[in-house]
């Protein structure tokens, strides 16, 4: 532990380091042993293998290790704002950390997880901070972190996937700044809505339903260049379409109709599109009485949140410009489930859609990801 | 849309495809024998197997497929000599006369056994109540039921049928093939087809004024996992103050789905 690293004066010579290294190697525990078909603690055999097997931990524990003092970032611990100004960066942080003022700022549960990796000193009142004072002073009384997320989020990024606390407001600017980037034409983004609509797979219903003119004139043109191209003339069964594109409804209750939508394209839906389906379809509709729960927002509250956004590993990554690709929900053994209305809240408070994942923390820190679908 | 489960077809396919969804201006006749309804007209069974894939055979999957394959019925020798006793003690009243090979020797079967189609409770009232092409009779007295004499009678076989009903239809509306899913720890598997052709997607559990269970649900998934399906939780919903078990209110059922699988994150 960092109290008692003994700082020489001197370098150590070759021999020295290799016979340091070499002491450390020799010593490895393994999960060997004999199997005994019964289990009794009192019995010889089993107290001696279980002394020796301590005896061995101990051994390896208390070995000097070296390492070299300036390889490790350092940082202060600021208790006022519960933060780590790092004032020597060595290394690349990637996702972790933050700017301000020029300064470079950890939030506690990252500092941890740098220290557990050996890669951070962090003094406080100009004493170092150890592995087990870092634990109780970061999750004590202004902890943002209860223990099991802080387990997910270093099982997580040892992993290698860039981890980050959820923020709703600060992820709707960024994906609005990233689409903003991209700059598509609103004309050209119709033209692919229709088409998508056409192969009923999943298309922006909002889009659409706000950008109703443009829609049906984009739907008028692409029939235009369908005849042009095929030379036959426009044979669509869905009639309805076209009364609906010269009559002039009032445009609330367009607007009702395209949410109703939203609601009824679902992944269950999937053998809709068979022509089995399509050839009898009035025999589907006389029993199709039994509908999906619509969504009310006012009747439905959810206790849940979204505890972290986690992106996929890249070279590059640029926390303004990637998205995220899961978002995950921490909960324990003990707690209770999240009902089918709670995940759906969670599904339309994000910016844009992002696969769900429950992690499940046992009592052994052992975590299970369930991804959900909805 | 990316995280969702493909149907995955079968390599081997031992029937034709037919593209009938369900039995469509025919008149089936099926005896409720006080646990499920069976079909014994032998026209009625292929229609049913074939439209749609509704019910389950008497005979193992194995042995029709055997039997289309070599257009005759293998039997072994033992069960022959069983036969000829049975023919002894029960005597035969048989008109009709089916040629079987025992042993690659072709002889006459001794004893016939009649095979049926087993419908189970939803999928009979499917059929009876929404495609009206099935006509149910009491296998006791012969006497034919009418749909509020079997609504009761399927009530009182399980309590939880009108739910059970309600989920059957509103899968049955999305073009899916419905069986009883007791092999996965699942009330349904849903096919796409039939299971002659896919192997079913999902395993089915319905949820009914409760929370999912931490423990079980676990369990589920694994086993959804270990087959290549995806565990589908249905949410069951009905209003507080109308009774359930009426039929009128079927309609007021609402639905809304979920849709699980173990997540391994690292492989990205």
């Amino acid at each position: 532990m960092e109290d008692n690293t003994i700082r020489y004066d001197k370098l150590l010579n070759g021999s020295e380091l290799i016979e340091f290294e070499n002491r450390l190697q020799d010593y490895s525990i393994t999960a060997k042993g004999q199997k005994y078909e019964e289990y009794n603690e009192d019995s010889e055999d089993i107290q001696k293998q279980i002394e020796s097997s301590t005896d061995d931990l101990c051994q390896l524990l208390e070995l000097k290790r070296i390492s070299m003092s300036n390889k490790r970032s350092v940082g202060i611990y600021e208790e006022d704002s519960n933060r780590i100004r790092v004032n020597s960066i060595l290394g690349k942080f990637s996702w972790l950390g933050y700017m301000e003022n020029k300064n470079m700022y950890l939030k506690p549960h990252e500092a941890l997880l740098l220290i557990e990796m050996n890669r951070l000193v962090v003094f406080y009142n100009e004493v170092i901070i150890s592995l087990e004072q870092a634990y109780v002073l970061f999750f004590g009384k202004n902890s943002t972190l209860t223990m099991e997320e802080y387990y997910v989020f270093s099982n997580l990024s040892r992993i290698g996937y860039g981890v980050m606390i959820h923020d709703s407001e600060y992820d709707r600017k960024k994906f609005l700044a990233i689409n903003n980037r991209k700059k598509v034409k609103k004309e050209d983004e119709m033209i692919w809505c229709v088409l998508l609509q056409k192969l009923n797979l999943p298309y922006k219903h909002e889009f659409v339903a706000n950008e109703r003119e443009l829609y049906l004139k984009t739907k008028v043109n692409l029939r235009k260049h369908f005849v042009a191209i095929s030379g036959h003339s426009y044979n669509d069964d869905d009639e309805d379409d076209d009364k609906e594109l010269y009559q002039d409804e009032p445009p609330s209750k367009k607007l009702k109709s395209e949410t109703n939508e939203v609601d009824s394209n679902n992944f269950i839906d999937i053998l809709k599109t068979e022509l089995q389906y399509i050839s009898y379809e009035k025999f589907f509709q006389k029993f199709c009485y039994i509908k999906r729960k619509q969504f009310d927002k006012s009747l439905e509250s959810s206790s849940f949140k979204f505890n972290f956004d986690v992106f996929r590993p890249k070279t590059h990554f640029k926390r303004t410009e990637q998205l995220a690709s899961y978002r995950i929900i921490v909960i324990t053994y003990k707690d209770e489930f999240p009902t089918h209305s709670q995940l759906e809240i969670l599904k339309r408070q994000q910016a844009y859609d992002v696969p769900i994942v429950i992690a499940t923390v046992s009592e052994n820190m052992k975590f299970h990801y369930s991804l959900c679908v909805l | 849309m990316a995280n969702v489960r493909k149907p995955m077809s079968k390599k081997r396919k031992y029937q034709s495809f037919e593209e009938k969804p369900f039995p469509i201006d025919c008149n089936l006749i099926g005896y409720f024998t006080g646990l499920d309804v069976e079909i014994f007209d032998e026209n009625s069974i292929k229609t049913l197997a074939n439209c749609g894939c509704f019910g389950e055979d008497s005979r193992p999957r194995q042995m029709i497929s055997a039997i289309e394959k070599s257009g005759i019925e293998k039997m072994t020798k033992a069960m022959y000599e069983q036969k000829l006793k049975w023919r002894e003690k029960f005597g035969s009243s048989q008109a009709e006369t089916k040629i079987i090979s025992v042993d690659g020797k072709e002889k006459e079967d001794p004893f016939i056994i009649e095979n049926t189609r087993a419908l189970f409770p939803e999928e009979a009232m499917f059929l009876h109540k929404e495609l009206n092409c099935l006509e149910i009779r009491n296998a006791i007295d012969g006497k034919s039921l009418s749909t509020l004499e079997l609504w009761k009678e399927f009530c009182e076989l399980n309590e939880s049928f009108p739910s059970h009903y309600a989920a059957y239809v509103y899968l049955k509306s999305k073009n899916w093939v419905i069986k009883l899913g007791s092999k996965f720890g699942g009330i349904f598997l849903l096919y796409k087809q039939g299971p002659a052709f896919y192997h079913a997607t999902y395993i089915v559990k319905l949820v009914v004024n409760e929370r999912i269970d931490m423990l079980e649900f676990k369990t589920h998934e694994r086993v959804a996992e270990n087959t290549k399906k995806q565990m589908l939780y249905l949410e069951i919903n009905f209003p507080d103050d109308l009774d359930p078990l009426s039929i009128e209110n079927l309609h007021k059922f609402t639905v809304r789905e979920a849709a699980f699988q173990r997540k391994i994150l690292t492989t990205y």
